[in-house]
């Protein structure tokens, strides 16, 4: 039978040229975009990342949005809103015409069972602290209370919804473009099952209700996720796709060979090997752009040596960042002299980690090893996978010429890789931070002491009082300060080594048009649409 | 053979206890846990999370409440993808696992009975060298290789196929020649081997010598005891083709199962790990069984004892 197949798939395919996924997409306004892998649910209290995030931003729709060009707040499900000149109270304003799939209007209720439903201690949702910066979220999440009307949410009546928060929280609107923020129907959750049930099968096609511009039609695992435009958005005149088929193909390699045969649309990593290759070549089918993203490496500072801040100066001045983005990298990457991205919303760090080579060897023969002599063997961790070894590689090469040290390399499989750094079982181990949301809060939140994500075993009483401070002032400018001061201890107690900003080296047909580069790869699919190619 | 087939499944079961059993406590052993993440969840969520699904009881008891649910045919529930349960997974990927696996062994045994059959009748010929060597070269290339190759060749540059995909009629074609052609290629060597043993036996020459032709001494006389090797060598082979093969499914974007057995134990998805490797058992252990008995049929000096 198979043979028999060939041979008439070998017939039929000689007969003419074949028209493309990509080309039939475009005549009918179909997007086809690989989204990297297949998500693991679409709840936003229970899916985390990007991956997920791209389906429901497709299917469901917060108070705001964000502009895909500069990320700039937009109203979403509210017309508008207000903010006490405190700062602590915001008032919403829904629109009349928002409707869930189902016909039914999307009211303040919804927003504030979908907030109790994200913050409810049983519903075990990894995201909840996006909420905290409302009052007592925090004592509701953690079960320290239990009667939500004292969490600081409120529907005023149907169409209006008032967020009190426990200090002034400049950054809430940019937060709130997070799926965490998002409405869902209760109402019908509650039909599949228990609301804080993370398995109810709310989220299967036909059962699914979402006030998004898009409505869910097929969920077939590893094959696709296919969603159609929604007859009930209250912006549908605005959107201009019809169909958007989300590829989970999680082999770049493979998704790159899709996208040159013209299955997709759009690739959002090309192959490292291939970036050089599309910028030279085919410059038109390649966007390169920055990430609100940072690749580092964590230092385990209470293993001598690493407990000397000189020791941790002198490794991260005598690394040559250059080298690594510009020969092993190759996509565009900006060299990391500090932790937060620059130009995050208006915030660049002033303070600058030196590359010094005689400098390092100074602070080194402080520390009591001249000449790196006596120095111990220490070990730099990674995950099995080969750009990280390539760059540990290179700085286990900088750090013996420079410094004449010897440092080995030890990979390990994702999951012990994790608990390794969470047990602070490492020397130095790479990472990696993709910030939530365009604020420098993201990144320096990380490093305050017993924070779940530090893993360095770092703690400084005046860092942490700084970004206790910043949090608590509603004045971007004092705001600002007291993270430029932040940021200038962490860099100069050396905790972490940044490497390098990471890039996203996206893939795109010709065809597509409305998308726009941002630093959180979000999509507006109200926004993009194909037009068929004319030569 | 009744007998024969009952006791057989009979052994079946301490194997599988053993399986099961190994494979929970080795999983459990392993460093990192289902809900270790790049960013940490707290104390709390985890503790919330790891009480839904059980994990915070003690070890033995979960092993005794998993086993009492294998026994039920209840695979649990995927932790990786929550909602999911690892029956329903199984029995969706399944089915495109068993039709790759069917394609690619159709064109394995074509391709490899053929040149294997025509090598052996035409020895040291160039009907023998030239599909000897292809087979050769089938062995010596991985999937890794033949895929790309393949698909740069016939979908990036003729564009007659889709580089990758599970839609259409013409998207089974080049995976099934991928995972055939290695296939094809050990069966290629083994026919070759078994038909030549046979060929040269006194009973064919007798045939030969009472006025047989080559079709009829092939398959009259030679054909039950050429293939015997090939038997032997497809019991295992087809549990492997048809539950999956994870370099071919990652190569060409398809919706198998094969890729299950790997990825859950990456994210250490306990129940979905568990689920796949008893699947995979009980298939290897059914096809031998079914192998033995064929075997047996093709060569009456062997019984079923």
């Amino acid at each position: 039978m198979c043979w028999t197949l060939v041979c008439a798939t070998l017939l039929l395919g000689g007969c003419g040229k074949r028209e493309s996924l990509a080309e039939i997409g475009a005549r009918t306004q179909e997007l086809r975009l690989n989204n990297e892998s297949e998500p693991s649910s679409i709840d936003p209290a229970v899916a985390i990342g990007t991956i997920e995030h791209n389906v429901m931003l497709a299917l469901l729709e917060g108070l705001v949005t964000a502009d895909a060009q500069d990320l700039s707040i937009q109203p979403g499900a509210a017309e508008k809103w207000d903010i006490s000149p405190d700062g602590l109270i915001y008032t919403f304003h829904l629109r009349k015409n928002g409707r869930w799939s189902n016909g039914e209007p999307v009211t303040a209720r919804d927003f504030l069972e979908s907030y109790r439903r994200m913050l409810m201690p049983t519903m075990g949702s990894q995201y909840s602290y996006m909420l905290y910066p409302l009052k007592n979220a925090e004592a509701f999440n953690l079960g320290k209370i239990t009667d939500f009307d004292r969490v600081g949410v409120k529907a005023l009546d149907d169409d209006t919804l008032q967020l009190t928060l426990h200090d002034p929280t400049p950054c809430l609107l940019a937060m709130m473009i997070h799926d965490s923020w998002f409405p869902v129907p209760v109402r019908v959750i509650r039909k599949y099952g228990a609301i804080d049930d993370r398995t109810n099968p709310w989220t299967r096609p036909g059962n699914f209700v979402g006030n998004g511009p898009f409505v869910l039609k097929e969920w077939r695992m590893n094959s696709h996720i296919l969603v159609e435009k929604s007859p009930t958005y209250w912006n549908m005149k605005q959107v201009r796709l019809n169909k958007i088929y989300f590829d989970p193909t999680e082999s770049i390699d493979t998704a790159e060979r899709m996208f040159r045969s013209r299955q997709l649309h759009s690739v959002p990593s090309a192959p490292p090997s291939k970036v050089a290759f599309y910028r030279k070549y085919k410059p038109d089918l390649i966007n390169v752009y920055p990430l609100l993203a940072t690749y580092f490496y964590k230092i385990n500072v209470t293993r001598p040596p690493m407990n000397d801040k000189r020791v941790r100066q002198a490794l991260a001045m005598a690394i040559d960042r250059r080298a690594i983005t510009e020969t092993i990298m190759r996509a565009g990457e900006e060299p990391a002299f500090y932790l937060t991205p620059p130009g995050t919303a208006g915030y660049t760090c002033q303070t600058k980690v030196k590359e010094d080579i005689a400098a390092a060897r100074q602070l080194l023969a402080e520390a009591g090893y001249p000449g790196g002599k006596n120095f111990p063997t220490v070990e730099v961790l990674f995950n099995t996978l080969q750009y990280h070894k390539a760059i540990a590689e290179a700085l286990q090469e900088m750090w013996k010429k420079n410094l004449n040290i010897n440092v080995i390399l030890h990979n390990e499989e994702w999951k012990v890789y994790l608990s390794s750094m969470h047990h602070l079982d490492y020397y130095m181990g790479r990472a990696g931070w993709n910030g939530d949301y365009v604020d420098p809060s993201t990144f320096l939140d990380m490093f305050v002491t017993g924070g779940g994500n530090n893993e360095t075993g770092w703690s400084n009483a005046g860092y942490d009082r700084l970004i206790k401070e910043a949090s608590n002032t509603g004045n971007r400018a004092a705001r600002y300060a007291a993270y430029q001061k932040a940021e200038r201890i962490l860099m100069d107690e050396m905790p972490i080594i940044p490497l390098y900003f990471y890039t996203r080296p996206r893939l795109l047909q010709p065809q597509m048009r409305g998308w726009h580069p941002n630093v959180l790869d979000q999509y507006d699919f109200k926004s993009i649409y194909l037009v068929p190619e004319t030569n | 053979m009744f007998r024969f087939i009952a006791r057989r499944f009979l052994e079946t079961i301490p194997v599988l206890f053993v399986i099961a059993t190994a494979t929970f406590f080795m999983m459990r052993l392993a460093p990192g846990g289902p809900f270790d993440s790049e960013k940490q969840v707290s104390p709390e969520v985890r503790a919330r999370m790891e009480a839904h699904y059980g994990l915070d009881k003690p070890l033995f008891q979960q092993y005794l409440l998993q086993m009492n649910h294998l026994l039920h045919g209840n695979l649990g529930p995927s932790f990786k993808y929550p909602g999911r349960t690892v029956n329903e997974i199984i029995a969706d990927a399944f089915p495109v696992s068993l039709e790759l696996g069917g394609e690619a062994l159709a064109v394995a045994l074509v391709l490899g009975l053929g040149a294997g059959m025509i090598a052996s009748l035409k020895q040291n010929s160039a009907w023998d060298h030239g599909p000897m060597g292809l087979a050769m070269m089938g062995l010596c290339v991985p999937t890794f290789v033949m895929g790309p190759l393949l698909i740069s060749a016939f979908a990036l540059h003729l564009n007659w196929f889709n580089a990758a995909g599970w839609f259409f009629p013409r998207d089974r074609v080049l995976p099934a020649l991928t995972l055939g052609a290695f296939y094809a290629a050990y069966i290629a060597r083994l026919a070759r081997g078994g038909f030549l043993e046979v060929l040269n036996q006194d009973y064919i020459r007798t045939a030969r010598a009472k006025g047989a032709g080559g079709g009829r001494i092939l398959f009259k006389h030679a054909f039950r005891g050429g293939i015997l090797p090939v038997v032997s060598f497809l019991g295992p082979a087809i549990a492997g083709l048809l539950t999956g093969s994870f370099v071919v499914e990652t190569i060409f974007g398809i919706p198998g199962l094969g890729r299950y057995f790997v990825t859950a134990a990456f994210n250490r998805d306990y129940f979905m790990v568990m689920g796949s490797v008893l699947f995979y058992a009980c298939f290897v252990v059914v096809l031998n069984l079914a192998a033995d008995i064929v075997l047996v049929w093709l060569n009456p000096k062997l019984r079923f004892e």
